[in-house]
């Protein structure tokens, strides 16, 4: 649909069955020429109601509804539903289980930065980094099929520790597959985020700055960055990232490059993280506390960092009443760190930059956007 | 984690001296684990004499609105959740309490921005109206949603879709109480 505005202003919509779109969202452009002077997005084509659903139905039914709300990287969002049930709960789960998480977080977070490189390296017309990625991710998800049981959505992640006990050749299946995964990753760094016409292509675009990062709202790589040092990895300590030395990657510049680059150094500290937490993990000992069914009153907000950014879960419960059960939930709300990327920060930098219509499906992608997490 | 609840104490004294008078005693330490946070109960009238200050004193990050349904006690309860990177991603909680029958409330979004939007589905899932607020629209929802408010609790969105799309019947499918020890939901009789 265009709506012409004066002469040479037009409004044109971008999205959702566009190839450049980033999954199921639409863009209200507002150009003058090729240039994009106003972006205003169109959420809710995803839109399924989980909040709603949650309050209709028993809590372990919803861990496994939460996975649904970020499609590429589920474990997440499932830490963050667990710790806000176990805060409810008042417990801790069982040392293994802290390890395990870690590592399967830490595996999701790999998976979804290969996936990531499909958005981003194919509307740059890069389609061997995107072939080299998803050969990469298949390895993890073969992973995830023998650990977990599932390819896509594991419900692992379990509130009082894990769903089921990890096979007996964990560690070794594990090294396996980083030492598979490792010198593909190498590749991409050399074929694809050195790549001269890589760094030309997202130099310098859709700089942000740290102070407006913030402002806006910004969080995960985006925030990091544009230079701020902000990883809830580092800083709550949740499970067992305490107990596991890794730095934080951080941009200076705050350009599509420097994001970029943030994700890719994030991919090494990842599997760092993962061969440190494999070696400190305790073999022996119980895996999960059995909960009781009814879910004491009380409220828990789960925050951890995703692949994305900054993600919440925040239960409420109430006694039973009228409006709800002893199983359900009272209230779920998730927030993602997706909303923030689309609205605030792409309407920041398209204002204030001379972005054209070729440039932003570079720029969102360089946003690392997950649709499903803002409509829920 | 010791560490963490020392700065958190520590924040305590100077978010304190800037507050209003009437919320200095009003400060509490709640929650556990990840979600260790600050909690403020403020008049909703106050909300734009609050937040100000809160930023001043490093609460710059904003994370977002939950707003929760209590028709019992007829009120809509909004919680903001807002952290700090200055003060390593301690988490800052502000509730206030709207009357269920006129629900109004300021805007939050000429403090931080990314308010503007969490207000937008505020307005769409709940029916609460933001002063200030230029972009209240069914966003998310689709364009043509008639109905009431869907996330308020008394709107049963099961019926609405039955009565939409089933023609009021439909055949459940019988749920298998073994897996959560023979418990049994009072959650009216929509499981039966």
């Amino acid at each position: 649909m265009v709506i012409r505005m004066s002469k040479r202003v037009i409004s044109i919509f971008l999205g959702p069955q566009h190839p450049g779109a980033p999954g199921n969202v639409a863009f209200k452009l507002l150009v003058d020429g090729e240039r994009v002077l106003d972006i205003e997005l169109v959420p809710g084509f995803l839109h399924r109601g989980f909040e709603k659903m949650m309050e209709y139905r028993r809590w372990d039914m919803d861990l496994v509804m939460s996975a649904r709300i970020c499609v590429e990287d589920p474990d997440h969002v499932e830490l963050a539903f667990t710790h806000a049930l176990e805060q409810i709960y008042g417990i801790e789960p069982p040392e293994k289980a802290k390890y395990v998480r870690v590592v399967v977080a830490e595996f999701s977070r790999l998976a979804s930065h290969l996936l990531w490189m499909m958005h981003f390296a194919g509307p740059i017309a890069a389609r061997y980094a995107t072939s080299w990625a998803i050969a990469a991710r298949e390895e993890i998800l073969k992973w995830f099929d023998y650990v977990t049981g599932h390819r896509i959505y594991h419900h692992y992640i379990f509130p009082g520790g894990i769903r089921w006990d990890i096979p007996s050749d964990f560690k070794e299946r594990t090294l396996k597959v980083l030492k598979h995964i490792e010198p593909l990753i190498r590749d991409l760094e050399k074929g694809f985020f050195k790549h001269p016409i890589f760094v030309k292509r997202a130099r310098d675009l859709g700089r942000l700055k740290p102070g407006d990062a913030i402002r806006l709202g910004a969080t995960g790589p985006v925030l990091r960055g544009s230079g701020v040092k902000h990883d809830l990895r580092k800083l709550l300590k949740y499970d067992a990232y305490g107990e596991i030395d890794f730095e934080i990657a951080h941009g200076e510049y705050g350009d599509a490059y420097d994001r970029a680059m943030v994700r890719l150094k994030e991919m090494y500290i990842s599997m760092e993280i993962i061969k440190q937490a494999i070696s400190k993990m305790p073999i022996d000992g119980p895996y999960r506390w059995r909960l009781q069914p009814a879910i004491p009153a009380g409220e828990g907000i789960g925050r951890v960092e995703s692949a994305r950014g900054e993600f919440i879960a925040h239960i409420i419960n109430k006694p039973p009443n009228k409006f709800s059960g002893p199983l359900t939930p009272y209230r779920v709300k998730f927030r993602g760190p997706t909303m923030a990327h689309l609205t605030t920060v792409l309407k920041h930098i398209v204002r204030n930059e001379e972005i054209t219509i070729a440039d932003l499906p570079v720029l969102i992608g360089s946003l690392d956007p997950c649709p499903p997490d803002i409509d829920r | 984690m010791k560490l963490e609840v020392d700065q958190i104490v520590d924040l305590d004294k100077k978010l304190i001296e800037k507050l209003p008078e009437e919320y200095k005693d009003k400060v509490v330490i709640k929650g556990s684990g990840t979600g260790k946070r600050l909690e403020i109960e403020i008049d909703p009238l106050d909300l734009c004499k609050v937040l100000p200050v809160v930023k001043e004193t490093g609460y710059d990050h904003f994370l977002g609105i939950t707003v929760i349904d209590h028709p019992d006690e007829n009120v809509f309860e909004l919680v903001y959740l807002i952290s700090s990177t200055k003060r390593s991603g301690a988490l800052l909680v502000i509730r206030t309490k709207l009357n269920r029958d006129n629900p109004v409330i300021d805007t939050a979004s000429f403090i931080y921005p990314l308010a503007y939007y969490q207000e937008i589905e505020a307005y769409e899932f709940f029916g609460i109206k933001f002063n200030n607020h230029d972009g209240l629209k069914l966003w998310i929802l689709e364009d043509n949603w008639r109905g009431p408010p869907p996330l308020r609790k008394d709107v049963d969105t099961r019926k609405i879709v039955l009565d939409l799309y089933y023609g009021g019947k439909r055949y459940e499918r019988p749920v298998q109480w073994r897996s959560l020890g023979g418990l049994r939901n009072t959650n009216g009789d929509q499981n039966e």
